[in-house]
């Protein structure tokens, strides 16, 4: 498969193309954590990372790909590896210091929105990611979940995105993430 | 602004969606007003908290799969070996079916193939099977090479084996070695397939491939009507030898893909960049886009050829 096929396929959604480009790198990309002072929980983690990084790159058109696939998964593959180290290493200084570690908003409200998309149901899944991850447009989103128009879809988020809205704040308020 | 429209200029510009002078009359409503700071503040989280949510989905999905099997871009050359002796053996198996005992094909010493090539010709009634084997090994010793060919008909097929092995010495540390197999089939649809896959990126579906690849002719020919509608939904009915196909087919030209093995016949549609796996129906049936990825892979190359 050329590395333009790989493309088009990631930009219709498919899937299999993440499972496809997955497996054709894993040695590479693990490789380059593990001789780094990595454990393979850790390689694992990052070359998934990066490689979520590249797809949501490259399904929102964002991607303007000079060099080979690998070239540039690599890339991002040692990006994440140098920002875990340094996460590590700053874990690692305020354990010493005996500072206690504040939860992070953002890993609080992943939570909270988890629990929250589990309830709604798959129509109001697949419209709020292809929205905010995908970064469709709503007639992109129309097409691919075959609905009449864009106007429909905006509709639909709004409702769904409300309905989000309503289950975080049940537990949840604006101030609870920020003081 | 309603509260609906600041929500959505709220999304619009946390998915970049905003041009650029809206985007700076909308940051400048921002450094004018805390409380909207504050809200976007918190869409944005709810907006990372839906970006790693769909993140998650995608690592548990990317966790299940099976690596075992999955050979990289940095795979030994010894599991590339190691794949090309089992496609010599399946070929070999071919090669046992199409001759008779006596003139089963005995290749001898062979240890390393990196390349095979399968290529059909010839729409005549006849088979030809040609192996053309060479082992070569970095030495200072002497060239040894023999040649063999075997020729028989079988009923109406002839099958031709020649193989040819040269070798040097022994202090080897690389090792070549080409095979070529060359079949012709009674009667060809004319379509046409070759080995170049790269075996260590899809590897399972290629072994699939080996064993059903050399292709023979399915002998009846497939009546195609079509009924046209103007609705978008495409549909097909498949009964027999006769294709009905359902719908809009008038804005472009279609292609019908019969891709016939020893194993089993299968027919495909190629309509307006998509292709459309055919299954016997007696019933209107809709017609689904091919999404897996090997498979249109290989419905690409099929169609390409």
């Amino acid at each position: 498969m050329t590395e333009q096929q790989i493309l088009d396929h990631i930009s219709r959604g498919d899937e299999t193309a993440l499972d496809y480009l997955y497996k054709k790198y894993y040695p590479m990309m693990t490789k380059m954590v593990l001789k780094n002072n990595g454990t393979v929980e850790e390689a694992n983690d990052v070359y998934q990372d990066a490689l979520i990084v590249f797809w949501q790159k490259a399904i929102s058109g964002d991607l303007k790909i000079t060099s080979k696939i690998s070239t540039y998964l690599y890339s991002i593959c040692k990006n994440c590896w140098l920002k875990e180290l340094n996460r590590k290493k700053r874990l690692s200084y305020t354990e010493q210091e005996g500072s206690i570690v504040q939860s992070d908003p953002e890993d609080i409200m992943s939570k909270v929105v988890k629990e929250a998309m589990e309830v709604l149901g798959d129509p109001c899944k697949s419209v709020l990611t292809y929205y905010y991850f995908n970064e469709m447009s709503m007639s992109e989103i129309a097409d691919r979940m075959d609905y009449s128009n864009a106007d429909t879809v905006k509709a639909k988020k709004y409702k769904c995105k409300k309905r989000l809205d309503v289950l975080i704040k049940k537990n949840y308020t604006q101030e609870d993430f920020f003081n | 602004m309603k509260q609906g429209d600041q929500e959505e200029a709220i999304a619009q510009y946390l998915t970049q969606q905003m041009t650029e002078v809206e985007r700076s009359a909308f940051e400048q409503k921002i450094s004018e007003s805390p409380q909207l700071a504050q809200k976007i503040k918190f869409e944005k989280l709810i907006a990372e908290g839906i970006k790693n949510y769909k993140k998650g989905i995608l690592k548990s999905r990317l966790n299940q799969l099976e690596l075992g099997s999955s050979i990289g871009e940095t795979t030994s050359i010894t599991t590339k070996i190691a794949l090309s002796t089992m496609t010599v053996l399946v070929l070999g198996g071919l090669s046992y079916f199409l001759l008779t005992p006596d003139e089963t094909l005995v290749i001898e010493n062979q240890e390393t193939i990196i390349g095979i090539d399968v290529m059909t010709e010839d729409k005549n009634a006849n088979i030809s099977l040609e192996i053309d084997t060479t082992n070569e090994m970095m030495s200072d010793k002497k060239e040894d090479e023999r040649t063999s060919s075997i020729t028989k008909d079988i009923e109406n097929t002839r099958v031709k084996v020649s193989k040819k092995q040269s070798k040097k010495g022994s202090k080897s540390d690389k090792e070549i070695l080409q095979s070529e197999v060359e079949v012709v089939l009674p009667y060809m649809d004319g379509t046409e397939m070759s080995f170049d896959e790269p075996f260590d990126s899809l590897q399972d579906f290629s072994d699939d491939l080996m064993k059903n690849r050399a292709q023979v002719n399915s002998v009846s020919e497939l009546e195609v009507e079509i009924e046209m509608k103007k609705s978008k939904k495409l549909k097909y009915i498949y009964v027999g030898e006769k294709l009905i196909l359902i719908g809009d087919f008038s804005a472009s030209p279609y292609q019908i893909i019969e891709d016939n093995t020893i194993a089993e016949k299968n027919l495909y549609l190629y309509f307006e960049q998509e292709y459309y796996a055919l299954t016997v129906t007696s019933e209107k049936k809709a017609l689904i886009p091919v999404r897996d990825i090997r498979l249109l892979d290989y419905l690409v190359d099929l169609r390409n050829k």
